[in-house]
């Protein structure tokens, strides 16, 4: 496969950390190795030690890194697996990382259980959000170099590397993750920071809105590991199971455990209408069943369209008001209009180039219809120009577009003298990175 | 289909192993080496046939399965080949990780890569450096000499001149980029200067090829201009484009009629230069013959004929000079009603316009002339002669079909008096009969 492409495999490892996953894998294949939950489950070494000195543990300085205090929990076989008091927690909040301690714990369950390689023989490529703080990139390059060892490194932009995995240089990307929706032009292999616009409207949000609309009709999912032993029972008829006792239950896990049931909800139910969102035509599409954990089954109509006409309509007449808002949607605007402020925002020359080169990404643009209705919303704010819209038909390729750039970049041969060595580290300090990864 | 299915088929019994591999592997080697393109190849191929056919009936093969095969090779018999055993027994080829150092790194950092022949050396297909791109790089003498702006200081520059060779003038990237503290520059100048300066450097170092200067022009206006009217065209609306698109085809339309207009009238000016020659002829002729009448005859029409002509070129260019503006969309049409209406081509006698008798009538309307003293065509065919002409060819025609019209109808009522009148009688006859 080397051959093909002009490649020149150097045993890299690319590793990918977003909020929703963790993909990890050798630069020159086509999907990664390990893709994991960036989601961890955190048990206290000691249950007599108190929620402050918790905090404290977690403040303590990275170089004090070497012990952690409680028990980390990760993978998609360890978080969902209930313990009594483990808490679910994510290390990244609007796509910076945030914990440093479990980001290493979630670097060393890639590199070491997972890929089960030694990093110091490994070149490393870490991939980071368009609008990473210099301080983030060189935490970033210290914990490769000083913890990991590797002979050499490279960060690089998500926006980027989609672009590279489609092979496009110069394109608009639009990423609907799980936490952030971002609009980001590239230009030639490089982000224009001008023109990145990121709102927090995306997959999470989507599925806070599908738990309230959830309340208002009175539904209360029963999460997977609450259920023993469920029994069949008719369409709207309430549930029949056994459900289990599972005594001191942290908030958080049984919040991700909940999660996890709205998200199959979401995936199998939710559908974008591919037109001008009306009432009164979507209320003649074919209405959805969806069984929840307990058995309990129904199906949804008009409803399944709601939660996710969000993404272009971020207005009241969608967006339930939360009790307790994770997020300010008032300054948010459709998906349409961020594309069209970050389009001009590029200069009226590459434009063109942009349009024609919309790349979709994100596992949140995978509802059924959302292409089409991008299309259908995006073409007519720029009537001159011609639109045309990548999104990979695969599913992988669309979740893991930016893990597929970076195996692509890291093992072409052009890419090699890219790369941060140790030396050049040990010469210029952390301060390299902002100079040799743009 | 394997020749094993055909043998069960018709029931032939399986012939020695054998039988079937060797020939074919002695034959099947030298059919692929076929090279193709020499002539020798249709005898080396009619060879191998005959080997075929020697050594299947050699090999005792029963004679139905031999008619199957038989003659020549049979198109669609393939042998059958099967996955390829691994040979086991050569020795697993070698693989080594080997350090390599990429040539366009500076700081020797080796990596490992999995080589397959340690013999060889690394490879370094694919191992292109960059290119770095080339820059003028002033001093700081000349800088102070030839480059000092009031706009630009010389911190400024250098900054814009690294970016520049950080990015590998990526003008788009340099002006996402650049941050100077105080001042807000468009990518204009940002091109502006560094094309500058790139330009008084080479007009001002002895050394430099002065036709390097033409590839640093750079007008900053016009750029102006021309991205200012880009972002009005970026800002149209729908109807706008929809619009503008509606004339355009309209322009179109209308060019390709002027074409058209233009060709016929060119075709018109030549036959009437054409027929100017040739009266300019017969007049010379007539007037040596001595006899005038009919020459006026002819030359009369003659100018006629661009008077008739100038209606519709009036009404041509009242519609270009209406181009652009939406009165075209109006205008349009009557130049097309015009046209339809347009006589054909080359020179008419305004007689020959006056409408046609129908054929049936010809006879009885010349009579009538006749009785009148007149010819079959006015004799001076003026504008109002020949309008009153067509008025009387009319009424003629119409008091002919009247009489007609009058005699037919005489005719009938004769003939429905006669009926009545019979009737009558009949009736008389029959009320007559009744009374018996």
């Amino acid at each position: 496969m080397a051959a093909t492409f002009g490649g020149y495999e150097v045993t890299a490892l690319v590793l990918d950390v977003g909020t929703a996953w963790t993909r990890a894998g050798y630069a020159g294949e086509d999907c990664p190795k390990a893709v994991f939950p960036t989601h961890y489950g955190y048990l206290p070494e000691e249950e007599s030690e108190d929620k402050a000195s918790d905090n404290q543990a977690a403040d303590t300085d990275v170089s004090n890194i070497k012990k952690p205090k409680g028990k980390y929990y990760i993978g998609d076989g360890e978080i969902n697996l209930w313990r009594p008091n483990m808490e679910v927690k994510n290390p990244l909040n609007d796509g910076l990382v945030e914990d440093w301690d479990a980001l290493e714990q979630i670097w060393d369950s890639a590199l070491k259980s997972r890929l089960h390689v030694d990093p110091r023989e490994h070149p490393l490529l870490v991939t980071e959000v368009a609008w990473n703080t210099r301080e983030h990139r060189e935490k970033l390059i210290e914990l490769a170099f000083e913890k990991y060892e590797t002979p050499a490194f490279y960060l690089a932009k998500n926006p980027v590397l989609t672009a590279y995995a489609s092979g496009r240089p110069t394109a608009m990307i639009l990423d609907c993750g799980a936490a952030v929706t971002s609009v980001t032009p590239v230009y030639d292999g490089f982000v224009l920071k001008k023109g990145i616009i990121k709102q927090p409207i995306a997959g999470d949000f989507i599925n806070e809105q599908i738990r309230l609309q959830f309340e208002q009709l009175n539904l209360s999912p029963v999460p997977q590991y609450m259920v023993e032993k469920k029994n069949y029972v008719d369409p709207d008829l309430p549930a029949n199971a056994i459900l289990r006792n599972r005594p001191n239950t942290t908030a958080s896990f049984h919040k991700y455990m909940l999660t996890k049931v709205i998200h199959e909800y979401k995936e199998s139910v939710c559908q974008l209408y591919e037109s001008n969102y009306n009432e009164q035509i979507i209320s003649s599409r074919p209405m959805k069943t969806f069984e929840f954990p307990d058995g309990y089954n129904t199906s949804f109509g008009t409803i399944r369209f709601r939660a996710p006409e969000i993404l272009f309509q971020p207005s009241s007449e969608f967006i339930i008001p939360s009790p307790e808002p994770t997020v300010d949607t008032s300054a948010c605007v459709g998906i349409q209009h961020m594309i069209f402020n970050s389009l001009v925002t590029c200069d009226i020359d590459a434009r063109p180039a942009m349009m024609s080169n919309l790349i979709v990404t994100g596992g949140s643009t995978l509802f059924p219809g959302f292409v089409d209705r991008l299309y259908h919303e995006v073409a007519p704010k720029v009537p001159g120009m011609k639109v045309r819209i990548h999104a990979p038909g695969n599913i992988m390729e669309r979740k893991c577009s930016s893990w597929l750039g970076g195996s692509i970049l890291a093992s072409l041969g052009t890419f090699h003298q890219l790369w941060i060595s140790r030396k050049e580290y040990q010469e210029h300090g952390k301060i390299i990175v902002e100079k040799k990864c743009d | 289909m394997a020749t094993s299915d055909v043998r069960d088929i018709l029931q032939i019994s399986r012939p020695a192993p054998s039988a079937e591999g060797t020939p074919k592997k002695s034959t099947k080697p030298e059919k692929e080496k076929k090279p193709g393109l020499c002539y020798f190849d249709k005898e080396v191929t009619t060879a191998t046939s005959n080997s075929y056919y020697v050594t299947f009936v050699d090999k005792g093969i029963s004679r139905e399965l031999f008619q199957l095969i038989g003659g020549a090779p049979p198109v669609a018999f393939t042998k059958p080949t099967y996955k390829q055993k691994p040979n086991l027994r050569l020795k697993a080829a070698h693989w080594e990780l080997r350090e390599f150092v990429h040539p366009g790194r500076t700081d020797q950092l080796a990596l490992l890569r999995w080589t397959k022949d340690i013999n060889s050396n690394i490879t370094e297909d694919g191992l292109q450096e960059f290119q770095n791109l080339e820059v003028v790089q002033y001093t700081d003498e000349e800088y102070h000499k030839h480059l000092l702006d009031r706009d630009w200081t010389k911190e400024e520059t250098d900054y814009l001149f690294d970016l520049y060779k950080r990015y590998d003038g990526r003008f788009m990237i340099i002006y996402d980029r650049y941050e100077c503290p105080g001042k807000r520059r468009t990518m204009e100048d940002l091109k502006d200067r560094f094309y500058f300066v790139q330009r008084k450097i080479i007009q001002q170092r002895p050394g430099q090829d002065k036709a390097e200067i033409a590839k640093y022009n750079y007008d900053k206006n016009r750029e102006v201009d021309r991205k200012r009217n880009l972002c009005m065209l970026f800002t149209r609306t729908p109807d706008q484009i929809k619009e503008e698109e509606s004339l355009l085809e309209e322009y179109e339309r209308i060019e390709q009629n002027e074409k058209k207009f233009a060709k016929e009238r060119e075709a018109l000016i030549k036959s009437l230069a054409f027929q100017d020659i040739s009266t300019a002829v017969k007049r010379k002729r007539s007037m040596t013959n001595g006899s005038s009448a009919p020459a006026t005859e002819i030359v009369t029409p003659v100018i006629s004929v661009p008077a008739s002509e100038s209606l519709p070129k009036k009404s041509r260019r009242a519609s270009a000079s209406s181009v652009g503006t939406s009165a075209v969309v109006e205008a349009h049409p009557p130049v097309e009603h015009v046209r339809r209406e347009k006589l054909p081509p080359g020179v008419i006698v305004r007689s020959q316009k006056i409408p046609q008798v129908k054929q049936g009538a010809i006879t009885k309307v010349s009579k009538y002339l006749q009785e009148a003293g007149l010819g079959i065509r006015p004799s001076m065919p003026t504008e109002n002669v020949c309008a009153k002409w067509i008025e009387l060819q009319k009424a003629i025609v119409s008091l002919h079909d009247l009489k007609r019209h009058v005699e037919k109808q005489e005719h009938e009522l004769k003939t429905k008096k006669q009926l009545l009148e019979k009737a009558k009688a009949a009736t008389g006859g029959s009320s007559s009969n009744q009374n018996w």
